[in-house]
């Protein structure tokens, strides 16, 4: 365990809540744990000592910045869900705020979330967003009429600007003049953004904007995230936004011969860790996807997650390229790395697709393909994830030719 | 010296240039590329391409329609190609024509069930079609279409959207006919336009996968049904235990035809009757009275 490690598993487990006995179950196993070398048996003993939890834990509040809304630390991204049903059983046991798109399914999803709310509208916080093209005022006036349609409710309590990459006051100027007017008509309360890409300049344009315009910010964060996102959460909610974290479970990447390894909660509670992030809206399915997810409420951050993200990562990084192609500037060859390497982890990484691999590998050019790698190990020295190019190559050469 | 060095030291330098010259005047995409199938100057008279058309992957989907790509993944997305038409009048109006190559003939299927809305126009593009106000969707062979009409409305702009979509379906290769596994629900009882296949989680469950779910009606009884697709006599029952393990109140019914009824509360339902015989699961809910209901799922698992 490094110093950074050891502060962590203090921080995590120095939390209010924990009782006699689970201190006692937590720091006989956790000494064994520390005690014993081999990584994977410590994490055994730590699981063991784990309590089993409720199936539907009491729901966590945090207060979403400058609105004052308190909503359930795990909400529910609506995009995914296919019956309102499914919702409905969230919302019964606490979870509070609903994110949907004007977008998603051509609008269906406001209304599966719509039957979702049904006679609970006072219960549930509804957010939505605008179109992305949608930036003119008669746009937007468009988007909110036919998402207070869609979703039967005369008020929507989040709306935001979708997918902004880079922002400037110019360019938002007539967004914020029809949004203002929204809320003086009462049919938005709040007014949020959405970042998918950028997210630093967009948080701190939030952080900075004299206006105090916007409310909220849904963005991408995962325990991947560049340290300078988490940087620009912190002062953006310092600054009064309410951060909302999507794209929080990475994606299903799933590792064959992992084991029992839920890297979705551990990934939730990496992000709800941080407290100035108000919630995460991971994108639920079925009951067994709500169940999971939600479970997380409460839960601190502890080793055995830090090894389990740690694992997750570990497990991923020898097939796992970022496909930045910095290395294919030293391949004396010309050889077309990082979509070869793409079409490996098609192959063997989560999709175990080899019909997509073999698809997407025959279209690049046959001088840019993994048999024109001679193994001159030029390349291995240029990747910046120390990935072993040349052995990719080899594999790529029998898996995919 | 090894074989494998003298091949790279003097056999790659001849063969390159040979290797070049064959593959580069081969055509930018493959045949059954969805780029291919974009019109490559205009989607109906006055509506010029602008810039070039693009394509998406897996890893890139997200980069055009963000989260919502994850929708299209349990679907076997696997490559999209896009293009923007503006209109000779006016610029800022433009038709997005987006093509995704999905993993087959069902699953473009129930990405159209996905986006198709209740009250669309058929076109006759595809193999169904569904025309709404800014929007027209249809599936053809493997490929699920969306067009989408942006920047304001203008006059001619329905005419615009249909004749593209005609454009596009000219091109997109493969049968304009619906998914075979479409016929188990080819019945009067069964509403036209509601059906929908799921490839997972089925009713919100995720023991449920590759199932259609549709509206129903038998005279004085509306309610749901499903059934799951290419199920095996085991899987059907595992399937059928696993939904028994999670009702209350079930009974269970078995009759000498081989026929299994279990009847109860489900959790998120309510009351719900299931039907297993031979490979075949199937079940109705969201029903107001049950009169009819079990002769219905009888003859489904015929």
């Amino acid at each position: 365990m490094n110093q950074n490690e050891r502060r962590l598993l203090m921080k995590t487990t120095d939390r209010k809540g924990m009782n006699r006995r689970a201190f006692l179950k937590n720091g006989v196993a956790g000494t064994a744990a520390a005690m014993i070398a081999t990584p994977a048996l410590a994490e055994s003993l730590m699981q063991m000592a784990k309590s089993e939890p409720p199936e539907f834990p009491a729901p966590v509040y945090r207060t979403l910045g400058r609105t004052g809304l308190k909503i359930s630390t795990v909400s529910f991204g609506a995009m995914l869900t296919p019956e309102p049903e499914v919702l409905r059983v969230a919302f019964d046991h606490g979870v509070n705020y609903v994110n949907t798109s004007r977008k998603y399914m051509g609008g269906k999803n406001e209304i599966t979330v719509g039957a979702a709310v049904k006679g609970i509208r006072d219960k549930v916080y509804i957010a939505t967003k605008v179109l992305s093209e949608s930036r003119t005022k008669a746009d937007i006036i468009r988007d909110v009429e036919t998402s207070l349609k869609t979703l039967g409710t005369d008020y929507i309590d989040v709306i935001q600007v979708h997918d902004l990459t880079g922002v400037t006051s110019a360019l938002l100027a007539e967004t914020k003049e029809t949004l203002a007017l929204l809320k003086k008509q009462g049919k938005v309360r709040f007014c949020g953004v959405t970042t998918h890409l950028n997210e630093v300049a967009v948080l701190n344009y939030l952080a900075d904007d004299p206006d105090q315009f916007f409310d909220t910010c849904l963005v991408k964060y995962n325990f991947t995230s560049d340290k300078r996102v988490g940087t620009a959460i912190s002062r953006a909610a310092k600054a009064g936004i309410g951060i909302i974290a999507m794209k929080t479970q990475v994606g299903g990447y799933d590792i064959a011969g992992l084991g029992k390894i839920t890297q979705h909660q551990a990934a939730l509670k990496w992000v709800l860790q941080n407290p100035d992030v108000t919630a995460a809206i991971p994108g639920m399915k079925d009951l067994t996807q709500l169940k999971e997810d939600i479970a997380v409420m409460g839960m601190s951050f502890t080793y055995a997650d830090l090894r389990r993200l740690d694992r997750y990562a570990e497990a991923i990084a020898p097939f796992y390229c970022n496909f930045c192609g910095a290395c294919e500037v030293g391949c004396p060859h010309g050889v077309e790395i990082s979509t070869i390497n793409r079409s490996l982890m098609y192959a063997e990484g989560g999709y175990r697709d080899i019909h997509l691999a073999r698809t997407t590998y025959n279209e690049l050019p046959q001088q840019t393909m993994a048999s024109v790698c001679t193994g001159c190990q030029e390349c291995t020295a240029r990747c910046v994830n120390g990935l072993d190019i040349a052995a990719k190559m080899d594999r790529a050469r029998k898996v995919l030719s | 010296m090894s074989i494998r060095r003298l091949t790279a030291k003097y056999m790659w330098p001849l063969l390159l240039p040979v290797i070049f010259h064959v593959t580069a005047f081969a055509g930018s995409w493959a045949a059954d590329d969805p780029v291919a199938f974009l019109p490559p100057l205009s989607c109906s008279a006055g509506w010029k391409i602008e810039g070039k058309p693009l394509f998406y992957s897996r890893e890139t989907l997200s980069d055009r329609i963000n989260g919502e790509a994850e929708l299209y993944f349990p679907y076997g997305f696997d490559r999209m190609g896009a293009a923007r038409y503006v209109s000779d009048k006016n610029a800022t109006i433009g038709i997005d024509v987006e093509i995704y190559r999905m993993g087959s003939l069902l699953d473009a299927f129930g990405m159209y069930a996905n986006y198709r809305q209740k009250d669309g126009k058929e076109i006759n593009a595809g193999a169904e079609s569904n025309l709404s106000s800014s929007q027209l969707i249809f599936y053809q062979d493997r490929y699920f279409i969306h067009i989408q009409l942006t920047g304001g409305d203008t006059a001619g702009a329905e005419e615009a959207l249909i004749k593209c979509g005609r454009d596009v379906a000219a091109r997109v290769p493969g049968p304009k006919s619906q998914p075979p596994e479409l016929s188990i629900v080819d019945r009067s009882e069964v509403i036209k336009g509601t059906e929908r296949y799921l490839p997972q989680s089925l009713l919100g469950y995720d023991f449920l996968n590759k199932g259609v779910i549709a509206d129903a009606a038998i005279p004085g009884v509306h309610f749901q049904m499903f059934v799951l697709l290419n199920t095996t006599q085991q899987s059907a029952t595992i399937v059928f235990d696993r939904f028994r393990s999670q009702v209350t109140q079930g009974k269970v019914d078995v009759k000498g035809t081989g026929i299994t009824f279990l009847e109860g509360v489900d959790p998120l339902y309510g009351p719900v009757i299931v039907v297993k015989k031979g490979n075949c699961f199937a079940g109705v809910l969201k029903f107001s009275a049950d009169k009819g209901l079990r002769p219905f799922l009888e003859s489904l698992c015929k």
